[in-house]
């Protein structure tokens, strides 16, 4: 791989995070407008995605339906939605009463709906998965019940003593194993980035 | 003994008849709501505390950054917020952050408040919707750093595309020193907010976020970085009683009791069935 494609990324990438870094920790004012300059550079680079992602999505929707593939028809469903909404928002705009009728009774409760699909799946799963088959499914399903009836009212009705359990569940295990993760996931992000700074990490997807 | 196994158990098609009886469930409470009195979290008590407590006047930035399939849990909290903010003579700064549906989502709310639409006072002097930004944190970082980033991040225009300088409510906000609270309905256990907004600029925080993310924001608030927090459609209903306006998260916390009473039927019928196999496979009669 030439000079250009393997070490200038590696060169941009670290002094980037360096002048990040620095900017943060000690606030100096002409870092801070670099990293402002990239933030934007961020920001153009996202807002281009979205129509990259509409792209992809319409060619291969209506290659789909040119071959007639398996659902072709939900492809077809999926395009006109697409385009009946981008025109009502981009030509008459997201004021629009039909726009925000069609997103009030037809996107909200369809979002909402395949939401509610996982409490399905999570009760069907309850039923097989959670068994006393050894300590750690037990100590499992233990938790998963009160927990469960600590988060709705009903469990503190029907059983006082639920809030207190319930809460001691909450600020010792739950918090103290969260904690946990994210103090490792912020010693790998650090680790990671000195990789980054010394050139030891390869990002061109080349093997070293 | 065997005979009440062979009674509770569920036949071979288990998932459809699991379903089916989630959905019953689902409309006996609905159509039958079983209104339990609830016990308000101390999370859920600051949130109401840290906004009644603010002085009047202040400027305060409100995302909305769910999206639709986060209604059931978080609609409630949103417009109960929305129902507190109007208590109150605050300048309101309605963002969608980099919810890409937000600005739909904030006008449903708006809608939906008690008063109507315009209830939070005059658009553009007491409150004024700013435009969606894409780049999650990096968004919220140009937003801040910025000298005058509240009006450069939103490209000088709000969401309906009215130049800043023709809203007086913009007048006096110009970056985080102007911002007073921040108060997040969704985003994903604060934790961008807490890097991009507490912590380096000192800006009272406060949540409100689905039960899933609840471990996390739950860690953010017990280290004071999060003020208070509401935890999905329960803390909702809870911040609906505070508010003394029962709503959208009061109905929905009626069909959660009876639903999770049946996950945990299932649970032990499921566990009886598995205990007795055993049982049985060691020869027992």
């Amino acid at each position: 791989m030439s000079f250009v494609r393997s070490f200038i990324p590696k060169i941009v990438l670290s002094a980037i995070i360096v002048i990040t870094i620095l900017s943060y920790f000690l606030g100096i004012v002409p870092l801070s407008n670099g990293v402002s300059i990239v933030n934007q550079y961020v920001i153009i680079m996202i807002a281009f995605s979205l129509p990259l992602g509409v792209i992809n999505l319409v060619g291969r929707n209506i290659k789909n339906i040119q071959n007639k593939r398996q659902d072709w028809l939900l492809d077809i469903a999926m395009l006109v939605s697409l385009t009946v909404m981008t025109v009502l928002g981009i030509f008459f705009g997201v004021t629009n009463t039909i726009y925000l009728w069609l997103y009030n009774n037809v996107n909200i409760p369809v979002g909402a709906m395949v939401m509610a699909l996982t409490g399905l799946y999570i009760a069907s799963a309850a039923y097989r998965s959670f068994r006393v088959r050894n300590l750690e499914g037990s100590l499992l399903l233990v938790s998963a019940i009160i927990i469960m009836l600590w988060n709705a009212p009903i469990g503190a009705a029907l059983f006082p003593p639920i809030l207190p359990i319930g809460n001691w569940f909450n600020n010792y295990p739950l918090t103290t194993g969260n904690r946990v993760i994210f103090i490792g996931f912020a010693l790998g992000v650090i680790s990671l980035c000195v990789r980054y700074i010394f050139f030891r990490e390869n990002i061109t997807g080349e093997s070293t | 003994m065997s005979d009440v196994i062979k009674f509770i158990r569920i036949p071979k098609n288990q998932s459809k008849v699991i379903y089916a009886l989630i959905i019953i469930v689902m409309i006996f409470s609905y159509t039958n709501p079983i209104l339990l009195p609830l016990n308000v979290d101390l999370e859920t008590q600051a949130y109401y505390n840290t906004i009644v407590d603010l002085p009047a006047g202040k400027t305060i930035l409100l995302a909305f950054a769910f999206d639709s399939g986060q209604w059931g849990a978080l609609g409630g909290a949103a417009i109960a917020t929305l129902n507190l903010l109007q208590t109150k003579n605050d300048k309101i700064l309605i963002s969608p952050f980099s919810s890409v549906e937000g600005g739909l989502m904030i006008q449903r709310c708006l809608g939906l408040q008690k008063g109507g639409y315009n209830a939070l006072g005059k658009y553009g002097v007491d409150w004024v919707i700013l435009p969606y930004g894409p780049g999650d944190e990096t968004f919220y970082a140009a937003m801040m750093q910025e000298p005058n980033g509240m009006h450069t991040a939103q490209g000088n225009k709000d969401y309906f595309g009215t130049n800043m300088e023709n809203l007086p409510i913009m007048d006096n906000v110009h970056s985080h020193k102007d911002i007073d609270l921040l108060i997040c309905i969704g985003g994903a256990g604060a934790g961008h907010q807490v890097r991009q907004f507490g912590v380096p600029y000192g800006i009272p925080i406060l949540v409100a976020d689905i039960a899933v993310d609840w471990a996390e924001l739950k860690m953010f608030i017990d280290n004071g970085a999060v003020k208070g927090g509401i935890k999905d459609a329960v803390g909702s209903a809870e911040l609906e009683k505070l508010i003394g306006i029962p709503g959208i998260a009061t109905s929905t916390v009626a069909g959660l009791s009876l639903n999770h009473l049946l996950i945990i039927g299932f649970i032990v019928v499921g566990n009886i069935q598995y205990l007795y196999g055993r049982y049985k496979k060691r020869g027992g009669k």
